[in-house]
Parts: C-alpha cells; sequence; structure tokens
C-alpha cells in the first residue's frame, strides 16, 4: 500500500515533470452543465433513405444520441410509412465497426489487393494536402487530364472536374440509365432532361414489363403500387427470360428469348397502329412523324417478330390489341429493364417502351408514365459566383466524346483508354464511392490502376479498391448529413422532405466539403462557393416553398406543394411534342425511328447459354454486403439454370459450379429452376467483395462483372447506338461442376 | 464488498493515493493515444510516472514495473514511430481485414454494431456522476480513451470532495461500480484480441497493463471499502 513518505516522493516526480500538469485530460468529458445529457424519450428526426436512389423518406428515433428504429416518413409519397428490408436494415451501415474512420495513407508503396497498405492515420488537412499537392504537381507536368475522377454526376462534382480542368469525370450512367435518358430526351423532355422517374401504376388497368422488375428489387413504391394495381383489377403481363419475381406475380409471364424485345414491340407498334387501335386525339395533338413511324414498321410483322424471340405471333397480337384497348395502360420501364444498359439493341427498346406509351396516350395522363412534378426553386448558379472554368481538352480517356448525345463517363472503355496511354497517360484518379466490383472485368481495371502514381478513395467502407488507394477519405452516411431532398422517384406532385441527420461520427466528411478543401489547397478558391452565398441559397430555397425548416419538421418532416393533377399538354422537345423522329437524333445523324438490331453475341456450342444479370431484393448494388442481417437471409448469390440442363450437367440445388466466359470464370452455387429458359443462366449482382475489410461480405459469393468483357471505344463504336450503353448482358457462358 | 451497501469510504493517506490513482489512469490514456512526434517526446515521462506508481504497490505490480522497463528498454523514437502508427490503425481503427482489435466495449457484446448497450450504460454512469460527452468530440462513449478519462475526473472529484466523507464516499463506490461493471468486462477480452493480433508488441505490453491496472485498482477499491465498513 502506498504511503505518505512513498507520496511524498511521487509528488516530487509529478512536480518535476513538465508535461504532468493535473488538468491534461483529453476532453472527451465535460462537466454536465456543458453539454446535452442523454435522453431517454425518443426524439424524432426526419431523413431520406440513402440505400438506392429511390430515397424513401424516413423518420428516426434517436434516445441516448442513438438511432434506435427507423420507420418510413407517412407523409412522403414514396414511403408512405413504410421501408424496405435494405432501408430497416441500414442503420447497421451506421454503426458498423468496419467503417472507415479516420483519413489514412498507405505506407506500403507495393500495391495490390490483399497487399497490405501498412495505413496510418492522418489528419484531414494532411490527407487534402496530399491531393492538392499531388494534383498541381500532375496539372503542371501532364496537364490536368491527366487527373481523373471516377463519382456521380452530382452538381458539385462536375464543378469540381471543371474547376481543375479535366474533362475526365467517369460515371457509371451508360452502366445504368443511359439508353433511357436520351430516348427520353430525344423523344419528349428535351436535350439535358432525362427520363422522368414517376409511373402511376396505381391507376393503371394495364401493366406491361419487359424485364422490370421494381418489385424484385424491393422499390418500395413501385412493388406496392403495382400490388394496389392488381388488387383492383389490373392485368400485369411480363416478358422476361428469368422467372422475375414481377413476373411471378403476373397474369402471364412470357419466357422471351433475350435481347429479341425489340422485335416484339415493333410487331405490337405495328398491329396497334394498323388495326387502329392507337388513341387517335392524343396523337394527332400532341405528337409528331406519326407517318413516318407508320412506314417503319410496316415491315415488322408478328410472324416475324415470333422467328427471333420465341413468342408465337398471335400471343404477340393478342398482348399489343389488351395493350391498346385496356385503358389506361403502361409499359412499365425504368432503367435495368431491356430497354435498359444490357443489349446492342436497347437504345431502340427503350425508344419503343416510349412509342408504346404514346400510342395509348399514357404519356402523362393518370395511369401512365407521369413527368415528375417538382417544386420551382432557385439554383445556386443564382447565387455563387464563379469566374470562367478552364478550358479542358476534348479528347476523354474513355473515348466519350466521339458520342455527341453522351459524355457521362464509360465504365467499360475507361480501362483500356489508360492502360493504353491514348490519347495521353493518366496519372492520378479520386473515387467516390465506385468500387472495383461495380465495373466489368474489374482485374483489367485494377491493372489499369496500378499504373497511375496517385490513387485517392472516399467512401464509407475500406472496400478493395480503398487497398489501392495513396489516400483513404472517409465519408459519413447518409444518417450525417443534412439538407432538404426533392421527392424524385415518384412525383404526382411536388414534394420535398427535410433532413435531419445525427451528430456525425469519428472524424469523417462529406465528399462536398472534401471537394471544396482540395481546391481551397490547390489554390483555386474562387471556384470555393461563399459560405454567405450558400446560406442565402438555402435561405431562398425555404422562402420559394413558402416554410421554414422548424415549419417542415413540425409537420412531419415534409413540405407538400399543389396535388392537383394538370395533364401536360407541351413537352420538352424543339417542337414541343412527342416527336417520334426526334431532330435530336436526325440532327447527330442517327436514324430517328427505330430499326431492328440483331443481339451482339448469341449462345453456341462452345458457351451454350446467355448471361442474365439480375437484382434480388436484399441486396443494393455493392452497398449493403455488410450488413448482417441481409447477408443472413440471403448469404450468397447462386447462378439460375434450367433445370433439365442441370440434369444433364449433373448439377444438383446447392452443388457449386464454375460459370465460364471468354473474360473469365466465377464459382458460384447453382440453383436449378424451372422459372428460366433453357438458353440463360442467371446471376445476381451484388457479391464477390475481395476486400477483406468488409468483413461481413468478404468471400460471400462472386461477382458475375468479372465474365462481362470491358471494350476499347473503337469495339463500342462498332454498336449503332447513340446512348453508348454498355451491354451487360452480351456475354454468353459455358456452366460445370465445380 | 456489497457495493450496494451505504459503506463510509476513508482511510489515512486516500487522498494523496487517489491523487496517484488519477495519474495512473490520465498516463494510461496518454500511453494509449494515437503515436506522433509529440506523443514520443511525452511517452518516457508517461512511463516514468506509471513506473513511479506501481514500484511501491509491492509484489503484485512488479511484473507490470518490468514491463514497463521492457517498453523503455526498446526507446521508441521518430525512427520507429511509423511502426507504431501502422500497428495503432490496424489494431484499433481499420485494417484491411476487420478492424483488429477496436477499443469500443459495443464491440464485445452481443450485438455486432458500435453504440450498443455498453455505451448507452456508460452515457448514463457519466450523466449521473455529473459528466456527459464533449460536444466537440465524435467518438462514442464506450470507447476506451473515453472511460479512462472518467475514470480520472472520479478521482479528481474524489479529491475535490475529500473534505466530506459521504461524498467521497459515494465517487469511490461510483468509481468501484464503473471498473467492475464496465471496463472490466471488455477490457480483458479486448487484451486478448490486441495479444492475437499485435505485430510490434508495444499495444500488446500496453493493453496487458491496462487490464492489470483495472484488476489491482478493482481490488484497491474493494479492500478500502471492507477496510473502513471494519
Amino acid at each position: 500500500m502506498i504511503s505518505r513518505r512513498d507520496f511524498l516522493k511521487f509528488s516530487g516526480l509529478l512536480a518535476s515533470s513538465s508535461i504532468l500538469e493535473l488538468d491534461r485530460d483529453l476532453g472527451f468529458l465535460v462537466p454536465s452543465a456543458e453539454a446535452a445529457q442523454p435522453e431517454k424519450e425518443e426524439k424524432k428526426l426526419y431523413g431520406v433513405c440513402g440505400v438506392c436512389s429511390m430515397g424513401c423518406a424516413y423518420i428516426a428515433y434517436v434516445q441516448n444520441g442513438r438511432i434506435v428504429r427507423l420507420e418510413g416518413n407517412p407523409r412522403d409519397q414514396i414511403a408512405e410509412g413504410k421501408l424496405c428490408v435494405k432501408g430497416c436494415s441500414s442503420l447497421n451501415i451506421l454503426y458498423d465497426p468496419d467503417r472507415l474512420k479516420y483519413p489514412m495513407k498507405r505506407t506500403n508503396p507495393k500495391k495490390g489487393i490483399g497487399v497490405d497498405p501498412k495505413w496510418v492515420k492522418i489528419s484531414w488537412d494532411e490527407a487534402i494536402g496530399m491531393v492538392a499537392t499531388k494534383f498541381k504537381e500532375i496539372i503542371a507536368k501532364d496537364g490536368p487530364q491527366a487527373i481523373v475522377i471516377f463519382a456521380r454526376a452530382k452538381p458539385h462534382l462536375k464543378h469540381f472536374v471543371k474547376s481543375i480542368g479535366t474533362p475526365n469525370l467517369i460515371v457509371h450512367s451508360n452502366a445504368c440509365d443511359v439508353s433511357h435518358d436520351i430516348a427520353w430526351e430525344s423523344m419528349v423532355t428535351g436535350k439535358g432532361k432525362g427520363r422522368p422517374f414517376t409511373v402511376d401504376y396505381e391507376n393503371s388497368r394495364y401493366i406491361l414489363s419487359f424485364g422490370w422488375d421494381g418489385p424484385g428489387k424491393s422499390k418500395n413504391k413501385w412493388g406496392r403500387a403495382v400490388n394496389n394495381a392488381l388488387e383492383k383489377g389490373a392485368r400485369l403481363v411480363v416478358f422476361d427470360p428469368r422467372l422475375s419475381i414481377t413476373a411471378s406475380k403476373a397474369h402471364e409471364w412470357i419466357p422471351i428469348k433475350p435481347g429479341t424485345d425489340l422485335a416484339v414491340l415493333l410487331a405490337m407498334i405495328r398491329t396497334i397502329i394498323i388495326e387502329n387501335l392507337f388513341d387517335h386525339e392524343f396523337i394527332s395533338k400532341y405528337t409528331i412523324g406519326f407517318n413516318e413511324l407508320k412506314g417503319r414498321v410496316q415491315q415488322y410483322t408478328p410472324e416475324w417478330a415470333e422467328k427471333i424471340s420465341d413468342v408465337p405471333a398471335g400471343r404477340i397480337v393478342r398482348i399489343a390489341r389488351e395493350f391498346a384497348t385496356t385503358k389506361p395502360a403502361v409499359v412499365a420501364s425504368h432503367k435495368r429493364d431491356a430497354g435498359g444498359p444490357l443489349y446492342s439493341n436497347s437504345f431502340r427498346v427503350a425508344q419503343c417502351f416510349i412509342i408504346m406509351n404514346t400510342l395509348v396516350g399514357s404519356i402523362d395522363r393518370p395511369g401512365g408514365r407521369i413527368l415528375d412534378r417538382k417544386p420551382k426553386l432557385p439554383k445556386e448558379k443564382d447565387f455563387v459566383k464563379y469566374p470562367e472554368y478552364p478550358k479542358a481538352i476534348k479528347e476523354r480517356i474513355d473515348g466519350m466524346e466521339r458520342y455527341p448525345l453522351t459524355k457521362k463517363g464509360n465504365f467499360f472503355t475507361v480501362a483500356q483508354g489508360i492502360l493504353s496511354k491514348k490519347p495521353y497517360p493518366v496519372k492520378a484518379a479520386l473515387f467516390w464511392k465506385y468500387n472495383l466490383p461495380s465495373f466489368p472485368n474489374r482485374l483489367r481495371l485494377e491493372e489499369a490502376l496500378k499504373t497511375l502514381d496517385f490513387i485517392a478513395v472516399s467512401d464509407i467502407y475500406p472496400t478493395e479498391l480503398t487497398e489501392l488507394a495513396d489516400v483513404v477519405l472517409p465519408e459519413g452516411t447518409f444518417f450525417e448529413g443534412k439538407g432538404l431532398k426533392e421527392r424524385k422517384y415518384h412525383a404526382m406532385y411536388p414534394q420535398m422532405a427535410l433532413v435531419e441527420g445525427i451528430k456525425p461520427l469519428y472524424d469523417t466528411k462529406g465528399f462536398k466539403k472534401v471537394l471544396y478543401s482540395i481546391l481551397k489547397k490547390m489554390a483555386l478558391k474562387e471556384y470555393v462557393p461563399d459560405e454567405e452565398a450558400l446560406k442565402a441559397f438555402s435561405k431562398a430555397k425555404f422562402e420559394a416553398l413558402g416554410t421554414t425548416k422548424k415549419e417542415i419538421h413540425s409537420n412531419g418532416g415534409i413540405w407538400t406543394g399543389d396535388k392537383e393533377f394538370k395533364p401536360k399538354t407541351e413537352f420538352g422537345t424543339p417542337s414541343k411534342k412527342i416527336e417520334f423522329t426526334p431532330s435530336l437524333l436526325k440532327e447527330k445523324g442517327f436514324d430517328p425511328l427505330p430499326y431492328w438490331i440483331e443481339p451482339k453475341v448469341m449462345p453456341n456450342k462452345e458457351y451454350p447459354y446467355r448471361l442474365i444479370i439480375y437484382r434480388t431484393p436484399w441486396q443494393r448494388m455493392m452497398k449493403t454486403q455488410n450488413i448482417p442481417v441481409l447477408i443472413e437471409i440471403y448469404p450468397e448469390n447462386t447462378a439460375t439454370i434450367y433445370s433439365k440442363e442441370a440434369e444433364k450437367l449433373n448439377i444438383k440445388d446447392g452443388d457449386y459450379v464454375w460459370v465460364e466466359s471468354t473474360t473469365g470464370k466465377i464459382k458460384v452455387k447453382a440453383h436449378p429452376s424451372e422459372g428460366i429458359r433453357s438458353d440463360c443462366v442467371a446471376i445476381d449482382h451484388s457479391f464477390g467483395h475481395r476486400g477483406k475489410g468488409m468483413s461481413v461480405a468478404f468471400g460471400k459469393g462472386s461477382n458475375e462483372g468479372d465474365l462481362v468483357p470491358d471494350m476499347t471505344i473503337e469495339e463500342m463504336l462498332k454498336n449503332p447506338d447513340p446512348s453508348a450503353n454498355v451491354m451487360w448482358n452480351e456475354v454468353v457462358v459455358k456452366v460445370s461442376k465445380a | 464488498m456489497n457495493m450496494q451497501n451505504d459503506i463510509s469510504y476513508r482511510s489515512g493517506d486516500s487522498t494523496e493515493i487517489t491523487y496517484l490513482r488519477t495519474f495512473a489512469y490520465r498516463a494510461f490514456a496518454h500511453c494509449f493515444i494515437y503515436p506522433s512526434k509529440a506523443w514520443i517526446s511525452e511517452l518516457q515521462g508517461w512511463l516514468n510516472t506509471l513506473r513511479s506508481i506501481l514500484e511501491d504497490f509491492g509484489p503484485s505490480t512488479e511484473d507490470m514495473v518490468k514491463t514497463i522497463e521492457e517498453i523503455q528498454k526498446e526507446k521508441y523514437n521518430l525512427q520507429t514511430l511509423q511502426t507504431l502508427q501502422i500497428e495503432y490503425t490496424r489494431l484499433f481503427i481499420n485494417a484491411t481485414s476487420s478492424v483488429l482489435a477496436p477499443p469500443y466495449a459495443s464491440a464485445y457484446s452481443e450485438e455486432r454494431w458500435f453504440y450498443g448497450p455498453p455505451a448507452i450504460r456508460a452515457l448514463y454512469t457519466y450523466q449521473k456522476a455529473g459528466f456527459a460527452l464533449s460536444p466537440k468530440s465524435r467518438e462514442m462513449p464506450d470507447y476506451l480513451l473515453v472511460e479512462l478519462e472518467f475514470m480520472t475526473r472520479l478521482c479528481k472529484k474524489e479529491m475535490e470532495d475529500s473534505k466530506s466523507y459521504g461524498e467521497a464516499s459515494d465517487i469511490c463506490k461510483k468509481q468501484h461500480y464503473f471498473l467492475t461493471e464496465q471496463l472490466m468486462p471488455w477490457v480483458s477480452i479486448w487484451r486478448k484480441y490486441v495479444e492475437a493480433s499485435d505485430r510490434a508488441g508495444f499495444y500488446t505490453k500496453l493493453a496487458m497493463l491496462i487490464e492489470k491496472w483495472l484488476k489491482i485498482d478493482t481490488a484497491y477499491l474493494t479492500n478500502t471499502g471492507e477496510r473502513s465498513i471494519a
């Protein structure tokens, strides 16, 4: 036991040491009066789910500083009081031990997946300084084009890219929704306006799907709306090579030959026109180019389509008639359906979807495809002024300057661009929340990235891509952000959702702030918005809505505008009409009307199955695989193969099989099923993480993207698609027991 | 000792001992912060403090003193700083595998996620003792450094309130409760995780020292409480 004598000895020791002042605590705690105390009472915070782009508004219940549960916001027209399984379990992301917590830099110069980067924690100042210094060096020596930014095309991202002067913003959209966007822009909404997201399924009487599986991806609103429509007596018809969840709820499932939806659609359009079943008033008032369309489709008889698609001509005709005579009717679509980035002819499929909806008068009419109703808000550019951007060179590393209608970047050609060093060498990359398995043939991209001098990655998780990074920039989750979000994925009327984040955990930062800090450090302060101007912009938004943050909070976190639906009589095209022969396509030298294009590949003797990539309700892209409850529900992805084919190959349910294409080979669990065509193998996306940093996700399933070939821009240009869709499903494979 | 009983806590040199205990907790916390140049320059000082405090605790701390001497012999300096930073990062922040030995109580509770029941318990314990998490801090309530700081604060408070037997006794009970119910249960498990993954050796020794110190301090508080009852 310590005695007084000992104590005096210590006192001498302590007094002699300059570092040991009595009050040198670390400052984590303060006297109660200086800080908020834990509260047993649940407090409500409003927010918007960031798991998928649908963005359901939620109510978070906070107790003792911790979010304890989530529920859908009943005032939100998207959530309607509900969240999907991914949204409900997303709290795991916020409190996941694997989350990136502090900025880090690698100390091991050797790079590779599975190679320990020997991270050390650094300050934000050092992290930002490293990025800024490297970018400045590269700009001085190699030019700004030697920097490639991989990120979603948010306004602040576009601004950053323009400010530093690189043409290279690589966005995932041509692997996602570009064909729909370009089809809508050219035919209905006008240049740069993209596609509408809203479909009034609830009031539709006939829903026709070509590979659309919104409910199967647990898209909250759409699943509910389709179910409600079915309860009210709507008919649902699904063309899909695979028995999707939507197909399983349908009155008819037609297992069409993949890549041939275009043939069926052209024949249906012909039927509706020839049999005079179209909406005459709508066509005469609101469209141009009908006669040209009529002329074009004459050649596409149902018998012709039958030979191509395996769908009997009689069935094509009957469904076309039903669709045109049951009002209102709608062709369902969003992103990864037959009009999405799947086949060589998908752009023309997307055009046909619009034509079908127009023929039956369903564009912006109840029960049809609705042009989103958005509130009129001020624009940031009215408050924040920047000097002219430096002039960027035209040539992009992905070659996308050769596509006149879409320049958003290309996931499929960027790796070969970097490796070829044409048109110039790339030296650095900055990634925001993209991971290697999001790309086709990720090994090629990995190889390309290893040739770079510098890589910075901003993410929530230590993904496999962070293992290649020189600097890791930890991002906050959607629970930690603040703001006001437009209701976009279902906007029958203007609505905004309030976002009230909890205090951010660890030392994370939103990427927008990070980008502005990088610009400041690069001595590009003139491109950093003034704080006061941003405050004025924020104030103006609330003024435009005629409300305050406090008022929205007390109104349940939602602002709602005029709910009255007034159908549009003018559209965003140069003619203000729906253009069957879009001037935008004609001007750029593309055929304005849809025409038949063969799929790029077909199953053959060596590779007898077409690869079908799909999404499950349990996972969102490569983002949610570290959530234990979702992995518990569905631990790994599977290769669905027709039961008789499996029997031929001696494959039983649960056996591991090799699925091999000309690009790669993956091992995956087999799932023999009656619910797929005999010439297809379907694999769901979201698995196959190689990074052990996501400890739950690691080692679960395989990444089907490893089977999909990337391309050079020349190879891509061979496909006559103005939207440069990447053709995820133009892959044939063989299967063998592992 | 039954901490639920109303124990009147007081012994001859307790104020002085509490003074030293304050330093011990503070020294352990400072040894555990993320290694930096400033940290390197102060490390020997904190280790000297710990050694001096522990040397006179008798045979029960001999191995701890020996461990501190071993650490001091390693002569951690600017050349070896990066090794410690790498190790700290992979053990306690992020690794290319899952973070190996997270210094949060919740990580060792039934739920996998952070900010679990142990963090809430810690929050309430801080509240009852008149403290709260600093608005400037983004750390969770059950982070090792927060819990060590709490013990420092309680020791300081005990000294400040030493003139009143009742209040000092109450604070001692709080310390004993926090040690036995909050810190000890998870620090012992955490120490094993550190030992299993540490490549540099420093953190294995430090975790072992922290665990042992918590045990010794618990025993000290228990004995003192029992003596005062007698």
